[in-house]
């Protein structure tokens, strides 16, 4: 997956400068510095607590960095985990891809034919044009992360926050999601994508690893080893017996006599 | 067969059942989906003590019912910023005190006596035209707050961790949805009383619900069946002599009754055919 040549000498979408972030005065992410570039895909890796949703509420302004600057030049839009949504509310695929203009229209404003129209495009986009009248809660995981991607879509949001957009879902629909995020930053959007998948971390252009504070930031190749998993994971990273891959061991294990099995659940493989 | 409707005051009470058929239709889908049933059912029952008031220092009903649910609602409101209190337990035990309260009043201070029975289970049958002006407003209300807000009220409902950057995350909207739900149940209490507003407000919704498809269809939906259900069980009362407001409440529980065991039967009868071509 590459960055869309076109627009690589556009504005910055979203810049941060040693920037710490956190509820109530207490940091839980801080020493955040990077950049996202129109038509770019990021990665951004971290156990659970490390900071990753904290670092999407403050790209989508609903909270203010304590320290150091955040700048987002683009219009964001979040894209959370689609069993997160109230899947037995009597919604269409369509009303769902619709909403998306209320981030666009003034308060009393309610959303009219051409913005209809337009989430039909964007539910076309998505591989959905079809399904556009079926009821939200009955598509399957991957269909429905599709509808809510179409969302942002219709809220013309040019920098897409994906949480976790691969859980749940199966060989097929991963490859849809895949083609979809590089489809979305070809057409010059940038996406950034929050997951536990190292592997599908390699594809994308640039990498963020957090583990409550910023591990480090770059291109894959560059920057994914084994030393800086083991720091954002803050465990140890092993070897799985029996399998191709690794694993991480978590800290509290580290060092102490195991018998390699891996206890954290966190079984990401690596080459 | 319709000779009940013949007379001034079931046509009056025809009247208001269908003006607030409009306003319980487009507000009742909003108190099933967003959760408020309890709160509904307690706004009734917060009203109930100033209901007693006003009957006996002899001034507005409406003021009366107006200003308890205006109270409740606005500690409500901000009891539900604070993370610490639970809203159910709150409002359960805003509904108890009220309750007491009314019927304190009501038998120690006021000895309001028969009156009791009409504040707590309406008076379909003795509308008067200031009911009717009432029910009327809330009608335009509920007309008005669906078209600016209902969008906004169906995104929060859908996805709250999203709403705030699809602009539909305020407070505000929060609190003008428990606003109107407030006024809707207050204008519905001379019709069906303190204790039985659910069977306007929730019910109905709750039946569309189950066949409803989309927010547009289930708001539609309820408005026509509150008015049906609301015609029906003005009719039966007075052919029956029974309460109109209980009886509105019987016809409205017996129809989601009915409807569940439709939909029950619907998915077994699909998932036996389904057995049979596999």
């Amino acid at each position: 997956m590459t960055m869309s040549d076109t627009t690589s000498n556009d504005p910055l979408f979203a810049e941060a400068a040693d920037m710490a972030a956190g509820y109530d005065g207490r940091p839980v992410l801080t020493d955040v510095t990077f950049d996202v570039k129109p038509g770019e895909t990021i990665g951004i890796l971290g156990p659970n607590g490390g900071g990753k949703t904290t670092l999407f509420r403050c790209l989508l302004g609903q909270i203010e960095p304590l320290i150091g600057t955040l700048v987002v030049n683009a219009t964001s839009a979040t894209v959370p985990q689609s069993d997160r949504s109230r899947l037995d509310y009597p919604v269409t695929c369509l009303d769902v891809a619709t909403m998306g203009a209320l981030a666009r229209l003034p308060w009393w404003r309610r959303p009219g034919r051409a913005d209809r129209a337009k989430a039909g495009k964007a539910l076309e986009l998505v591989g959905l044009g079809e399904r556009s009248g079926d009821s939200f809660g009955e598509l399957s995981g991957g269909q429905r992360q599709r509808a809510l991607i179409a969302r942002a879509l219709t809220a013309e949001a040019q920098l897409l926050l994906l949480d976790e957009p691969y859980t749940g879902l199966d060989t097929a629909s991963t490859a849809l999601l895949d083609q979809l995020i590089a489809d979305l930053a070809a057409d010059g959007r940038s996406v950034l994508i929050t997951t536990h998948d190292v592997d599908q971390a390699r594809q994308w252009d640039r990498v963020l690893c957090l583990n409550g504070s910023q591990v480090i930031f770059g291109e894959p190749a560059d920057v994914l080893d084994r030393e800086v998993l083991e720091a954002t994971y803050g465990g140890q990273i092993i070897a799985i017996p029996g399998e191709p891959g690794y694993g991480v061991l978590p800290a509290d294990h580290c060092g102490d006599d195991h018998d390699g099995h891996v206890h954290h659940g966190h079984t990401d493989e690596t080459p | 067969m319709l000779d009940p409707f013949n007379l001034p005051y079931v046509q009056e009470g025809l009247i208001e059942i269908l003006l607030l058929a409009v306003a319980a239709g487009l507000i009742g889908p909003w108190i099933v989906l967003r959760g408020l049933s309890f709160y509904s059912h307690a706004i009734g029952t917060a009203a109930f003590p100033g209901l007693v008031l006003a009957d006996g220092l002899s001034f507005s009903p409406a003021l009366g019912a107006f200003g308890m649910a205006g109270i409740f609602t606005g500690l409500s409101a901000l009891i539900s910023r604070s993370r610490r209190a639970s809203a159910d337990s709150v409002t359960a035990l805003a509904l108890v005190t009220c309750l007491a309260a009314g019927v304190i009043l009501a038998s120690d201070v006021f000895s309001s006596g028969s009156n009791i029975d009409t504040l707590l289970f309406g008076s379909l049958l003795a509308i008067g035209p200031a009911d009717l002006w009432l029910a009327a407003a809330a009608a335009v209300l509920a007309l008005l707050a669906t078209g600016l807000f209902s969008d906004r009220w169906l995104a929060k409902g859908f996805d709250p961790e999203s709403a705030s950057t699809l602009r539909s995350g305020s407070r505000w909207l929060d609190a003008i949805l428990l606003a109107v739900v407030a006024i809707t149940v207050t204008a519905s209490l001379s019709a069906v009383g303190a204790l039985l507003v659910s069977a306007l407000m929730v019910v109905p919704a709750a039946t569309v619900r189950l066949v409803a498809r989309r927010v547009s269809t289930l708001q539609a939906g309820t408005v026509l069946l509150v008015a049906a259900e609301g015609t029906v069980g003005l009719w039966l009362s007075v052919k029956t002599d029974a309460p109109p407001g209980a009886t509105v409440a019987v016809v409205s529980g017996s129809v989601f009754g009915l409807t569940l065991l439709a939909r029950v039967f619907e998915r077994k009868a699909r998932a036996r055919g389904y057995a049979r071509t596999a």
